[in-house]
């Protein structure tokens, strides 16, 4: 029967691990977080893709109609202060009007 | 969650991408720039095509009718005041309604002349634009209401 006492917890109190200095260890593990990130955002995408591209291209849409209705709203402002403007200068009922009205104020 | 929050926030760009690219592609710059300067000869130079010669001849049109127009104002303006002092010093219906019936005269005499000179402007311009003209301002100078401004909603 062996009754030598056991190395190993010995040798395990003894042991000491001197890894190299590396400076980009933190980097280099947030670099590899990230890209397991989007690799997983991708793949969601992938799972999802049919509703995914349905929403992108909702999007689209109705932002490119929100814009063109804007746009034109828009012209349509500007297009009434200019007539108006206009009118303002060759009619003289409106000129009449503008002038009594100054009048009154003043 | 989060990945359907980032494919969210992702497409929401996009379609505010698309809604800012859809707006400078509609947007007249031109237009903009005149209303805000309330400049309404550079506004009927961009908005009727007017060609160099179009615009020269446009604007010596209104530089003649000015005259005609200050003659109209002043017209008008003569013939309201005069109904005014009559109704405030409480004068006879029938001199009101006289004093009335001169203010509408000179207004249509005016409006006439209006419509004359719209013709005149839009036989210079280019085949179409001036049937355009026309049928933007021609509405408002005949629904003119000297309550208040005239009132037309403009479509498109």
């Amino acid at each position: 029967m062996n009754t030598s006492p056991d190395p190993l917890p010995g040798f395990l109190q003894r042991w000491r691990i001197a890894p190299p200095d590396d400076p980009q260890f933190r980097t280099a593990v947030w670099a590899r977080l990230q890209a397991a990130r989007d690799t997983r955002w991708a793949a969601y995408v992938r799972q999802h893709a049919a509703a995914s591209c349905a929403a992108l291209a909702l999007a689209v849409v109705a932002g490119g109609w929100f814009g063109q209705w804007q746009a034109r709203r828009q012209a349509t402002q500007d297009r009434e202060v200019l007539t108006t403007t206009y009118l303002g200068e060759i009619d003289a009922r409106v000129i009449a009007d503008t002038r009594a009205e100054t009048h009154v104020h003043h | 969650m989060k990945n359907l929050l980032l494919t969210f926030l992702l497409v929401l760009a996009a379609g505010a991408l698309a809604a800012g690219a859809f707006f400078r592609w509609h947007y007249d710059d031109a237009l903009h720039a005149a209303a805000q300067q309330r400049d309404a000869m550079k506004w009927l130079r961009t908005e009727f095509h007017l060609s160099d010669a179009q615009f020269a001849a446009v604007a010596r049109l209104h530089e003649d009718y000015s005259v005609e127009c200050a003659d109209h104002c002043a017209a008008i303006g003569g013939a309201r005041a005069a109904l005014a002092a009559a109704e405030k010093s409480g004068q006879s219906a029938a001199t009101l309604a006289t004093l009335r019936r001169n203010v509408t005269e000179r207004e249509l005499a005016c409006r006439m002349a209006i419509g004359l000179h719209l013709r005149k402007v839009a036989a210079l311009m280019p085949p179409g634009e001036g049937e355009r003209y026309l049928q933007l301002l021609l509405p408002r100078v005949e629904n003119y209401s000297h309550q208040g401004a005239p009132t037309v909603r403009l479509d498109g």
